[in-house]
């Protein structure tokens, strides 16, 4: 009997500990009759969105490679799992990250360079240059522009009118439009960034471009000036006070949601909202504004400043050096980029604007008026003769990092203007030093 | 002796798939974060040693120290709070008979509700467009129709902590009813015969004999609370401006917004080190306690 258990005891643990062992050889990709999959990690996006995907991306590739099955995975927290992933050696094939990170990744060799793609298939002439050049490390390309966008103002115009107001194009306007919302109990700016502090960057964005000006944003990120030129400082200031004016979503912005803030928006009871072409475009499903809506520059605050929008890129895709298919993963990427006709008709439907240059005849001809309204802001935007440069496709990662993290302790008041432009200084020179170098 | 021998031999077979796990996943990535503190590595590149660099800069920096201050706040609030309102509760629920049961089920209830989903509803409830501050207005107490206590830096913590202790406290009162039911009635019975009132047998009898329940609550409150991440992480992300900043939530974005991993390897273990030391101070105390006893 106590043989019997011995040999039982010893029977089962050797099973439970080659169960362990084989759970953790992977299955060899040959043994699988061919069949490929690639796996594609992304955000976590609604369902409609992953539909749109389904059906302009997926679908059509999987015409042409009926042995390929794409694994789409969108999940929380995606960048930070990616990075993980990475550094444990087991991310997807392709990833979806910010262009701030393209710089960590090429660097340490986590990403495929796709430099000869780029000569191969002209994507200067297909895509727009700025968005290829955010997604550049040593002037070689190392990732793919997957959306483009601009940061802007959006307005209710029926709150406009109802107030005796235009569409605000300068710093006097602007405040006499926020003043005049106040007196009325509307709030003028809607904006929230409860649990989303990265949400900061479309205020400083705004404040910038119109008060410090691109070219001088330029400078600040070359290394030319510093955050404590008088432009740069001067813009911060005119942002914080804003804000104890109370313009700024009544300074509650830290106590709700941008979601809360969005619906505020939506049901009438903000003037302007700081989102820019992602917001109709992709956001919010068409039609939904039951109010005459528009989208405008961001006022000039200063003059000799004029008004701007930002232009970013949204997302870019990048190749993971180890997968074993990166030229399919390309061939996906790119059969879908490069077919304007596909990559319009998902734009219209939702999904973010391509980095593809579309024409006005790519899209198809009906279309919700919401759709051609917004798209037709949106090229306006990036065809104007002044643009800024959006914090989350152009600042280096360290810099960006402190700011967004930091921002909201000069409107708290819990740090002095002076302690936060010396350390977000400080970050810059470190990102500087590592090899950053302004893309726009 | 053999038999002892083999019996360990056998239980040591069937513990050695678990352990191995263990091992694997939980105590070398541990041990790793002592070499990493010791690290500038950004979880990507090649860690590069930089001595104690990452600890002497801990010393400095206030987003860290402020994170303390919060944490100890936060620990203080979670010994007494629910402590406080679970022991007082169940004396209650002792002497109510039937209704008992119905109520400390409700009391419960939100035990079972998921912190995401609880951090999410109050996060309505505290929203000045959405929340009570609406009520407050319709029933015009101006002074409360802008109460907004996540975005005031003074309230922030006090407000988050109030959710998590709302979820906590149902779990500790079952705990104190279940320690109370463990106080043999003979002593009650004993301090009535002596003429004893209510806080006369509280204070002498009641807390006495639950003392090891409660001894057990606060080390595993210390150590909770040290490691307390979801409901901050859910309802403010350590805002605004740093107001209900947590070790963890400081840890968690130094590591993966800021991809400074060796540097939070060094808050990590630095956290890890207190939470030891007070396990140990507090359990050194029972014992010695107990040795004086014998």
């Amino acid at each position: 009997m106590r043989k019997i258990k011995k040999i039982v005891s010893v029977a089962l643990s050797l099973s439970m500990l080659s169960s362990m062992v084989l759970g953790a050889i992977p299955v060899n990709a040959a043994e699988t009759d061919e069949e490929i999959t690639i796996t594609l990690s992304w955000t976590n996006i609604p369902a409609h969105k992953q539909e749109i995907w389904q059906k302009y991306v997926f679908d059509p590739f999987k015409e042409k490679h009926p042995n390929v099955t794409i694994d789409f995975q969108c999940i929380p927290d995606q960048e930070q799992t990616t990075r993980v992933q990475l550094a444990a050696g087991a991310a997807a094939d392709m990833f979806s990250m910010d262009c701030t990170d393209v710089f960590d990744f090429a660097s340490s060799g986590f990403i495929v360079n796709l430099q000869e793609y780029r000569e191969k298939y002209n994507l200067d002439e297909e895509m727009y240059d700025w968005a290829l050049k955010a997604c550049e490390y040593n002037g070689e390309l190392y990732a793919l522009p997957h959306s483009v966008e601009t940061s802007d103002m959006t307005y209710n115009n029926d709150l406009l009118k109802e107030l005796g107001l235009e569409v605000p194009q300068t710093r006097e306007e602007f405040e006499k439009a926020c003043e005049t919302a106040l007196e009325q109990d509307i709030i003028p700016i809607a904006w929230g960034y409860s649990g989303v502090p990265v949400l900061v960057a479309w205020f400083y964005g705004h404040y910038l471009t119109t008060y410090a000006g691109p070219e001088n944003v330029k400078k600040l990120l070359n290394g030319e000036i510093t955050f404590e030129d008088e432009n740069i400082r001067g813009a911060f200031e005119t942002m914080k006070a804003d804000w104890d004016a109370g313009y700024i979503n009544d300074k509650k912005s830290g106590a709700i949601s941008n979601d809360e803030a969005r619906s505020l928006f939506m049901n009438g009871k903000a003037l302007f909202n700081m989102e820019g072409s992602w917001y109709p475009m992709a956001d919010v499903e068409v039609g939904t504004w039951k109010f005459d809506w528009g989208q405008a520059k961001w006022p000039s605050m200063r003059d000799g400043v004029p008004a701007a929008g930002d232009i970013s890129v949204g997302e870019c895709v990048g190749i993971n050096s180890k997968t074993e298919y990166p030229e399919l993963c390309m061939e996906l990427l790119l059969d879908f980029y490069l077919n304007r006709e596909r990559a319009a008709a998902a734009s219209a439907e939702g999904f973010s604007t391509p980095a593809a240059k579309l024409s006005a005849e790519d899209y198809p001809e009906e279309m919700h008026e919401d759709s051609v309204k917004a798209i037709a802001f949106e090229k306006e935007i990036m065809s104007a003769d002044i643009v800024g440069y959006a914090p989350w496709g152009f600042f280096p990662s360290k810099m960006k990092v402190y700011i967004d993290d930091n921002l909201d302790k000069i409107l708290y008041d819990q740090i002095t203007l002076d302690e936060f432009l010396k350390e977000a200084q400080e970050r810059l020179e470190q990102d500087l030093a590592d090899g950053y170098q302004f893309a726009g | 002796m053999k038999k002892i021998k083999k019996t360990r031999l056998n239980g040591t077979f069937f513990i050695l798939p678990a352990f191995i796990w263990h091992f694997c996943i939980i105590v070398v990535p541990a041990c790793s974060m002592f070499y990493y503190s010791l690290t500038n590595w950004n979880g990507l590149s090649k860690p590069e040693f930089v001595g104690l660099a990452n600890f002497r800069r801990m010393i400095h920096d206030t987003d860290f120290l402020f994170a303390i201050r919060n944490n100890l706040i936060w620990t203080v609030l979670f010994l007494f709070v629910p402590l406080v309102l679970g022991l007082g509760m169940a004396l209650i629920f002792t002497k109510i008979g039937k209704i008992q049961m119905p109520l400390r089920t409700l009391c419960f209830l939100p035990y079972v509700i998921s912190a995401a989903v609880s951090g999410k509803i109050f996060t309505v409830f505290y929203s000045p467009y959405s929340g009570v501050a609406t009520i407050f207005d319709k029933l015009e107490i101006e002074s409360l129709s802008n109460f907004a206590p996540l975005g005031d830096r003074a309230q922030a913590l006090y407000a988050a902590a109030f959710v998590d202790n709302w979820h906590w406290w149902g779990f500790v009162l079952v705990l104190m009813m279940s320690a109370l039911h463990q106080v043999s009635a003979e002593l009650y019975e004993a301090a009535d015969m002596e003429g004893a009132g209510f806080f006369q047998k509280l204070v002498h009898v009641t807390i006495p004999q639950i003392k090891p329940t409660i001894a057990a609550y606060f080390i595993f409150v210390i150590i909770a609370t040290f490691t307390t991440f979801d409901y901050v992480w859910i309802m403010t992300q350590g805002g605004p401006a740093g107001a209900t900043e947590l070790l963890s939530t400081r840890i968690y974005k130094t590591n993966f917004l800021t991809y400074e991993s060796g540097y939070s390897s060094a808050m990590s273990l630095s956290v890890c080190l207190f939470a030891l030391s007070v396990y140990l101070i507090l359990n050194y105390m029972q014992h010695r306690k107990g040795d004086r006893r014998e």
